[in-house]
């Protein structure tokens, strides 16, 4: 069992990349903020009494599924608005087609850091646009495998797929980073 | 951009670098959300800290003989009923020092 | 199947089990008992567990008190917390002994106290 302690440090740890993994999948840091508030408290309330040594492959687990479920409900969402807004007239203060938003892939959802130094920050941002650019299972297994660190059976288990497929995911999403980097003159050197 | 090379580590520290130096408004209410989830926490006997064998007893797929958990078992309720006993003893406190701490009469009165 | 049993015995002594964890940061205390017990805040990571849950169960009867109440409580914590904990014990010793007394008795020596605390303090000036 994990006390209150070894929770909090945990979601520290986590807590950060976890904004940024959300907030590439759905290009909205609000929603993106309460996704991570979300899964943090299904963790800590159907979890918290697990090993902390469990708490890595649980929480990704519970963070992908609440993407997702964010996804679902933007979908139901955005079919009633496009239902809707094919019967009332069209105005200037309507609110954008969400499909828009979906569909748009120009800007990354961070601003640069100021602090960094130019070359690194423009990295930063195109490899960010490059991620974002990313169908959304080839953008989980990427992060998952090398940003989260986790192993190939991992990833399986919280994708809820085949190794398989956790291989052949990985593997598109590198060709299509490099592809889209490739364009900015930066050149992706896959190691594996 | 002149040619820039970039391999999956080099990708992991950029990612790094960009969450180590997020704004600290998100910082801040990522702070938050982790504290407000903290509450969820199921509250843990502190007992089982020291005995977390006990723990390994009920979650071990592996055959355990019955005279081992026999042991413990009967360390467990021991320590089960002392613990019980004892909050159970420490609740009380609560009604009581309430009532001194919100009397008429000052704390002084009740102290030798 | 005798696992299972046993397994079963455990988790009922478990369930037993109510107490809270470990010692808690004052920041990581909800805002509604931070206020209760604000007067601790500067002493609060140099009392033990188990006084902090004690506190903790105070803190949630605030709430209920009314303003003289709180205000007393108030005034009173930090004293009450650096009291030693066999002080405190006899405190409550004394104040449960106090009011199995009679009414008429209680009064009295609420007269009797309340008299000598002002005398104390006003000689102390």
């Amino acid at each position: 069992m994990s006390s209150r302690e070894q929770l909090s440090d945990f979601l520290a740890s986590v807590e950060r990349r976890a904004f940024k993994q959300a907030a590439y999948a759905v290009r909205d840091d609000h929603a993106a903020l309460d996704i991570v508030q979300d899964s943090m408290i299904k963790l800590a309330e159907k979890y918290g009494d697990k090993a902390a040594a469990e708490f890595p492959m649980l929480f990704q687990r519970i963070l992908q599924n609440t993407i997702r479920d964010h996804y679902r409900r933007l979908k139901v969402r955005t079919l009633w608005t496009t239902l809707f807004s094919s019967l009332a007239p069209r105005h200037e203060e309507q609110e954008q087609d969400p499909l828009d938003t979906l569909q748009d892939k120009t800007n990354p959802s961070q601003p640069l850091q100021p602090d960094a130094s130019l070359e690194q920050a423009q990295l930063l941002a195109a490899l960010e646009e490059a991620l974002i650019a990313l169908p959304t299972r080839q953008r989980e297994a990427f992060l998952l495998r090398y940003w989260e660190d986790l192993n190939t059976a991992e990833t399986a288990s919280v994708m809820g797929c085949s190794e398989g497929s956790v291989k052949q995911h990985c593997s598109r999403a590198t060709h299509a980073l490099a592809e889209r980097l490739k364009r900015k003159g930066i050149s992706l050197q896959n190691e594996e | 951009m002149k040619n820039k090379h970039l391999t999956n580590d080099s990708i992991r520290k950029l990612l790094d670098h960009a969450t180590v130096h997020l704004d600290t408004t998100t910082a801040s209410h990522l702070r938050s959300a982790r504290n407000r989830a903290l509450a969820y926490q199921a509250p843990r006997p502190a007992w089982l800290d020291r005995h977390g064998i006990l723990v390994l007893a009920t979650r071990s797929r592996h055959g355990i003989p019955f005279w081992a958990l026999s042991i413990l078992l009967a360390a467990g309720l021991l320590l089960g009923t002392a613990t019980y006993w004892q909050h159970a003893t420490e609740h009380d406190h609560s009604d009581i020092d309430i009532a001194i701490l919100t009397d008429d009469l000052p704390v002084d009165a009740y102290i030798d | 199947m005798r696992q299972n049993y046993s397994t079963l015995l455990l988790l009922a002594v478990l369930g037993f089990q109510s107490a809270p964890s470990a010692a808690q940061p004052w920041n990581d205390i909800p805002p509604a008992q931070r206020e209760a017990l604000a007067p601790l805040a500067q002493e609060w990571n140099r009392l033990s567990e188990k006084q902090q849950r004690n506190f903790l169960d105070i803190a949630k009867r605030y709430p209920k008190l009314t303003p003289l109440q709180q205000q007393r409580m108030h005034d009173r914590l930090v004293k009450w917390s650096k009291l030693t904990p066999a002080q405190r014990q006899r405190a409550r010793e004394k104040y449960k002994s106090f009011n199995q007394l009679p009414p008429e008795k209680r009064e009295a020596v609420r007269k009797n106290l309340r008299e000598r605390h002002t005398e104390t303090t006003k000689n102390a000036q």
